[in-house]
């Protein structure tokens, strides 16, 4: 089964930005290096890499949370769920992804109104960057709006599915098969293809 | 908090919230989805919209953690250095080093995954990569599968307890610990582990040797020496990371960049680092910071409300009225453990119940420190355990044949390791310490 266009579309985005986010990580690890040898080594200290850092993790956060969600990579327990009959499966593997959905826009509903607070009092950390907050908060909110629009673009999909037939929700918004957990150590490389792992297998 | 106003939710209400949040796991939420549910419901009925309010900013400290920030640093460095065969050279070199041993080759899954588990905070990505190495030499030289799929489902454990450990991160997190002690009381007990692990595999081959196999040749002096050098860059990564947390010289966080630099170093000196390579460990560096933190957003938020209910306090309470020996304490957490192991995820288990029961276990008079060991403990067994137990499943897949009703058996031994740690930290807490 194919996914859909605008799935599609909204997973190349996030592999994209998720690629971004890794450069990130790596610019944060030679930022704390240097930091350290001047610290320790050399004596004088480069301020605020704990700062940055932790704007780094809420971009990595928010926005891994969507590609996560399209990879299926968001646990979830399916031990007595796989003995379910198959329609009752298919309803309760909708209401994940409308859940999740739902939790998805909370968040960045909460995000913005996190974003609105700080722009009405201009706030500025009070730390040696006096970073104005809305920046790293503005970038944090964009990912919570992009997990949010992931999130709905799947469970509508599901929802749509749900339609189509005995299955076919199952099929593609099932909890992942162990083989696709596990395939991305064993033979790196196709693990990234395009379209979601496992939608021709289980 | 918790005790001003009428908003106080009895043991009843507290067990009711547990079960509801057992039920929307079981029928398939997503585990933060239910978490998080539970906890607003619990905000909304007690409180209305006050405490739904402060969620944003919740939600903002958490991504904004520095102690978290270790988790995609320490990531990245493991998954850099796992598809920079790092992994394999090390098997190598430690294949023919425990050879000799009673058990031979079992020996060096439980080594490698010690070495790895130094390298790497997920036993996801031990269980995989050992397996991978393991199952074809294995095979050529008739060993017992059931022993091999143990050692490699079992040994990949390690990865949670011995630093750096995802798990011990986020405990700290939550509860206010300090990762750094934490990460230090971790090593003593994963190497005794191992080494109670590598005890089963020798009582077992010298009662019946056949589990062995036919071992195969030694390769020659030279070249067992020659391979000792492929076990130098994870020593010296594990001894960078670990030694500049316990000199105070860096923070976890920091240690974990370091460690990143180390990992991109030692993969470009091999040749192995390369942009698909760099890509790959990229996308799966984020997509595990995406996941974790996810729960961790519901988590930390169920915290907090459960401490405004005041329930940590109320549960307490309610066991102190029963008055038993510390020790019964402890044997009934760990029966809990095992039950709870085998329904849910090994993280969730650990997010879930760490609100509840830690204050129990400090009102009975074991630190904090102490708790966050015996629960990565747990969570080892939880690993391992039916029917949930997902390095059973990783190692069958990796393993690609029979069924995995052979990993099960094979882990039962290694079981009663985890439990006999789980005694002895018991019985001496102060080693941890």
């Amino acid at each position: 089964m194919v996914p859909p266009p605008l799935l599609r579309a909204l997973e190349r985005v996030a592999v994209a930005l998720a690629l971004v986010a890794g450069g990130a990580i790596m610019v944060l690890a030679v930022l704390i290096a240097a930091d350290i040898v001047g610290r320790d080594v050399i004596g004088v200290s480069v301020q605020g890499t704990d700062e940055i850092g932790g704007y780094v993790l809420a971009f990595v956060g928010s926005l891994g949370m969507a590609l996560t969600l399209i990879r299926r990579g968001h646990p979830r327990i399916d031990l007595f769920f796989r003995f379910f009959p198959g329609g009752l499966r298919d309803g309760l593997n909708a209401l994940a992804q409308v859940a999740i959905a739902g939790f998805a826009l909370f968040m960045a509903w909460h995000a913005w109104g996190e974003l609105r607070t700080t722009l009405r009092f201009g706030a500025v950390t009070n730390t040696p960057l006096q970073t104005p907050l809305w920046v790293p908060q503005g970038v944090w909110l964009a990912g919570m709006a992009f997990f949010a629009l992931t999130a709905c673009a799947v469970a509508g999909h599901a929802l749509l599915l749900l339609r189509r037939g005995r299955g076919a929700v199952s099929r593609a918004y099932g909890a992942p098969t162990t083989e696709e957990e596990v395939g991305h150590y064993v033979s790196p490389g196709e693990a990234d293809g395009p379209g979601r792992g496992g939608d021709a297998r289980d | 908090m918790g005790r001003e106003g009428a908003a106080m939710l009895g043991i009843e209400g507290a067990a009711a919230g547990f079960g509801l949040l057992l039920f929307l796991l079981f029928i398939g939420l997503h585990i933060a989805t239910a978490l998080f549910l539970v906890a607003v419901l619990g905000a909304w009925l007690f409180f209305g919209e006050t405490m739904i309010r402060p969620f944003g900013t919740m939600m903002w400290g958490t991504l904004n953690n520095f102690l978290l920030v270790a988790i995609p640093l320490f990531v990245f460095m493991g998954e850099v250095l796992v598809r920079g065969g790092v992994t394999e050279r090390m098997y190598r070199a430690l294949a023919d080093w425990t050879r000799p041993l009673p058990g031979g080759l079992l020996h060096t899954n439980i080594a490698a995954s010690t070495v790895f588990a130094s390298i790497s905070g997920s036993s996801v990505a031990t269980a995989a990569t050992i397996g991978t190495v393991a199952f074809p030499t294995f095979r050529r030289q008739r060993y017992a599968e059931a022993w091999v799929a143990g050692s490699v489902a079992s040994g990949a454990t390690l990865g949670i307890l011995i630093p750096p450990s995802i798990n011990l991160i986020i405990y700290g997190a939550i509860t206010n610990t300090s990762i750094g002690a934490l990460f230090t009381a971790g090593i003593l007990p994963g190497v005794t582990l191992a080494a109670a692990f590598m005890g089963v595999i020798v009582v077992a081959s010298v009662l019946n040797p056949a589990i062995a196999g036919r071992p195969e040749r030694m390769a020659p002096w030279a070249e067992r020496r020659r391979r000792l050098v492929d076990l130098v860059p994870p020593l010296v990564i594990f001894v960078m990371v670990m030694g500049s947390i316990y000199l105070g010289l860096a923070t976890p966080t920091e240690a974990a960049g370091v460690g990143v630099i180390a990992a991109l170093v030692l993969t470009a000196f091999y040749r192995t680092l390369g942009w698909a390579m760099l890509r790959e460990a990229m996308l799966s560096t984020v997509t595990t910071t995406g996941m974790t933190l996810l729960i961790l957003i519901a988590a930390f938020y169920l915290n907090f409300i459960l401490g405004v209910l005041g329930v940590p306090a109320q549960v307490s309470g309610f066991v102190s009225g029963f008055d038993v020996a510390p020790v019964t304490m402890i044997l009934l957490l760990v029966v809990l453990y095992m039950v709870l192991g085998c329904f849910l995820d090994a993280l969730a288990m650990m997010i879930a119940t760490i609100p509840v029961i830690l204050p129990i276990v400090t009102l009975i008079g074991y630190d904090p420190i102490w708790f966050g060991i015996f629960l990565v403990l747990m969570c080892e067994l939880a690993l391992i355990t039916p029917p949930v137990g997902m390095n059973l499943y990783v190692t069958q897949s990796v393993r690609g044949r029979g069924d995995v009703s052979t990993v099960i058996v094979g882990v039962l031994p290694f079981c009663l390791c985890i439990l006999l740690v789980v005694a002895l930290i018991t019985i001496f807490p102060g080693i941890l310490i």
